[in-house]
């Protein structure tokens, strides 16, 4: 649990940690051939 | 009665932008007046204020993505903003420490300016290939929004606004907040990420009700 409120919205909505940013899934689904982990592009 | 939604985010955040203009849809479709603060928070704390390197440089080296994929992720990014409005120019973008951006928007809020500010930081930085990370470059983009340009150099060499800055970083620890965007609304509903805006529209209304 994330702070002292309630969490709403969906789990994996896009957000960037640690200067690395991840993409949906659905971003990335039509390139599992080529090694795309959900991590990727900072700013 | 307005609603307040405090917002931690990042400049150097390329989904913290994203959000924002999904935010603003919600916002725009929201029957209520909206509070907006914007919060401080460093993705990359560690980062020169003068990189030497492109974004590619930065992903690859600092952070040891492959460079094929760091460019694929880029364009993949660069298509995922423009959905939303957005023009990223990864080509242009100068990577940067935004510690000093921060203490400019803490300025700005002192002010009434810091939504205008952090508009313009987010377009600088995205879009337009400007540097956010120098006292001179803020000053300039600073004035564009109408603070007085010598007032931003003068606050900002001081650090006037640095421990603002490590009180809302402070928070966020506090709270849990692990990644930006957060958006925290009415004190009682916690929104992660760039969520789509009928999550932001639905959680504004349950605000607008009484606890």
């Amino acid at each position: 649990m994330t702070g002292p409120f309630e969490l709403v919205g969906a789990d994996d909505a896009p957000v960037c940690v640690d200067g690395v940013c991840a993409l949906p899934d659905a971003a990335i689904g039509d390139a599992p051939d080529q090694g795309l982990e959900r991590t990727s592009t900072s700013g | 009665m307005s609603v307040k939604v405090d917002i931690w985010s990042d400049i150097a955040c390329p989904w913290c932008y994203v959000g924002k203009r999904r935010f603003e849809k919600a916002v725009a479709s929201f029957d209520g007046d909206v509070e907006i603060e914007y919060h401080s928070f460093e993705l990359a704390p560690d980062t020169p204020v003068d990189f030497d390197g492109s974004e590619v440089d930065f992903l690859s080296r600092h952070k040891g993505i492959p460079l094929a994929q760091t460019e694929q992720m880029l364009t993949q990014m660069t298509e995922l903003a423009a959905a939303e409005g957005l023009d990223y120019d990864y080509d242009a973008l100068q990577h940067t420490n935004t510690r000093l951006a921060h203490q400019a928007l803490h300025l700005a809020k002192k002010h009434g300016k810091q939504i205008e500010l952090k508009e313009r930081l987010l377009k600088a930085y995205f879009e337009q290939g400007r540097h956010v990370g120098r006292i001179g470059d803020l000053a300039d983009l600073a004035a564009e929004v109408g603070l007085d340009r010598d007032e931003v150099v003068r606050e900002l060499e001081a650090g006037t606004f640095a421990d603002d800055v490590t009180a809302d970083i402070d928070q966020a620890i506090e709270y849990g907040i692990g990644g930006v965007p957060f958006f925290v609304i009415d004190g009682r509903f916690g929104v992660s990420g760039a969520q789509q805006p009928d999550v932001f529209l639905s959680a504004l209304n349950r605000a607008k009700d009484p606890a």
